[in-house]
C-alpha cells in the first residue's frame, strides 16, 4: 500500500515537471521573427483580460495533504511591456496530530505590475513585484498535553478558540506565460515573498498564512502553474 | 535558461519536502525555588541536606538532597497548587501556596502544546522553618528561571 502510495506521488510529481517544461519547449519552437511578424497583425494595446487557474494547488494538496488552496489569477497589458496582475484565493486547512486538531481557513489576494522581457504579448516572461493581503482564522481543538515522569499523572486536556488574522506582504516574481493554442496559455510563476505585517499570536503561530506560506517564518517561496484563457476583448 | 529550469526543480523539491518534522523542542516547565539565608546582611545561597517536596492531589513526593534549588511542576489542570515541604527528615512541615493562570501555548506544529503559568502569586504559606518567601519571576515558560526565593 505505502509502495503504491509513493508510485503514485513519484510520477504524479514527474507529470507536473512534464508540465513545468511544456511552456519552456513551447518557447524554444516559437521564432522570435515570425513572432514579431505576427504580433504587427495583432492590435497594440488592449488585447483582453486572461484570467486563469492555478493546478499546482491539486499537486500541492496531494503532497501535502493537511493544505488545499484555490487560486485563480487574472492580468491585463496597460502598456505594451506592462501587465496588470491580480490572484485571488482560499486556503483551507485540517492537521490531525495526535495531541491535537489544528484548523485554519482564510482568503488572499495579490496585486501588482509585471514587466514583459519579450516583446509579444504571446510569449510572456515577465518580473515583478506584489502586494498580498490574507485575512484568515485559526484554531486548535482536542488539545492534549501529556506530562512525561511527572509528579502529576492527569492528562490536560484544552482547546483554543477560534482567532481571526491579518497579514500582509511583499512579493518578486518571475514569470512565464506560452500560448499553446489561439488564446489558450500554460504557465508557471515562482516568488520570492517578504512579511511586511504578520499576525500576532501569542498561543499559537499560524501553520500557514494563505497566500503567503509558513506562518513562523517572515520570508517564504511560492510557486504556480497556470493554465490561463485570454479573454478575446480587443480594442 | 537550463540553469533556470534546473533552479525551479529543486526549488519545487526543497518546497514540498519540508512539511513533516520531527519534535526537537523542550517541552517542559518547571516552576524552581531557591533557598537563601542573610548573614550579616548578606544573602546567601542555603544548600538543603535534604528536602521532601509533595504536591496536595499528586501521586509522588520528590526528594532532593544537598541542593540549594529545588524543582517542580505546578499543577496543570488547576489555578493553585500547594506545595509541603519537609527539611532535613524533621517532622514538622511546611506549606506554600500557589496561585497562577494557566495559558496554553503551542511549541511549535510538530511538537505540540505545553502550559505556561503566569501572575504567580504566593496565596499563602506557613513559617515552620520559612522566614519568608519572595516571588522574582511570575511566569513559569522553561525549565531555568528561579521564581521563589525562601528565606530560612
Amino acid at each position: 500500500m505505502m509502495l503504491t502510495r509513493n508510485i503514485l506521488k513519484y510520477s504524479y510529481s514527474f507529470a507536473c515537471l512534464l508540465l513545468l517544461f511544456m511552456p519552456a519547449l513551447k518557447a524554444q519552437e516559437t521564432d522570435p521573427l515570425k513572432s514579431v511578424q505576427e504580433d504587427e497583425t495583432r492590435p497594440v494595446g488592449f488585447d483582453g483580460i486572461r484570467v486563469g487557474y492555478d493546478f499546482w494547488n491539486f499537486a500541492e494538496a496531494y503532497m501535502v495533504p493537511p493544505k488545499f488552496e484555490q487560486e485563480i489569477h487574472g492580468d491585463v497589458f496597460i502598456s505594451p511591456r506592462t501587465l496588470l496582475s491580480v490572484n485571488l484565493g482560499r486556503t483551507w486547512i485540517e492537521r490531525k496530530k495526535n495531541n491535537f486538531i489544528y484548523d485554519a481557513q482564510g482568503s488572499f489576494i495579490k496585486a501588482g505590475i509585471h514587466y514583459n522581457t519579450f516583446p509579444e504579448h504571446n510569449n510572456i516572461l515577465a518580473i515583478g513585484g506584489r502586494i498580498g493581503h490574507s485575512a484568515f482564522r485559526h484554531e486548535a481543538t482536542n488539545i492534549t498535553i501529556p506530562l512525561r515522569d511527572s509528579i502529576w499523572n492527569d492528562v490536560t486536556t484544552a482547546r483554543i478558540p477560534e482567532e481571526r488574522m491579518n497579514a500582509t506582504w511583499l512579493e518578486v516574481c518571475l514569470t512565464m506565460h506560452v500560448e499553446i493554442f489561439a488564446n489558450f496559455y500554460l504557465g508557471w510563476s515562482i516568488q520570492g515573498k517578504v512579511m511586511l505585517a504578520g499576525p500576532r499570536d501569542n498561543q499559537m503561530t499560524p501553520y500557514e498564512i494563505p497566500g503567503f506560506g509558513k506562518g513562523n517564518n517572515p520570508t517564504a517561496a511560492g510557486f504556480n502553474y497556470y493554465v490561463s484563457y485570454q479573454i478575446p476583448l480587443k480594442f | 535558461m537550463r540553469y533556470l529550469f534546473s533552479a525551479i526543480i529543486v526549488f519545487l523539491i526543497v518546497l514540498i519536502s519540508c512539511d513533516e518534522k520531527p519534535c526537537y523542542e523542550d517541552m517542559d516547565t518547571f516552576f524552581r525555588i531557591g533557598f537563601y539565608t542573610v548573614e550579616e546582611n548578606q544573602v546567601v545561597d542555603s544548600v538543603l541536606d535534604s528536602l521532601i517536596v509533595y504536591a496536595d492531589g499528586s501521586n509522588f513526593g520528590l526528594i532532593f538532597r544537598n541542593t540549594k534549588t529545588i524543582y517542580s511542576e505546578l499543577s496543570p489542570n488547576s489555578d493553585t497548587t500547594l506545595f509541603f515541604l519537609t527539611l532535613n527528615d524533621n517532622n514538622g512541615d511546611d506549606f506554600i501556596q500557589l496561585g497562577y493562570n494557566r495559558k496554553y501555548h503551542l511549541v511549535s506544529h510538530d511538537c505540540g502544546f505545553v502550559t505556561y503559568f503566569e501572575n504567580l502569586e504566593i496565596i499563602e504559606s506557613s513559617d515552620y522553618f520559612i522566614d519568608s518567601v519572595v516571588i522574582v519571576n511570575d511566569v513559569v515558560n522553561d525549565v531555568n528561571q528561579e521564581h521563589i526565593k525562601i528565606f530560612l
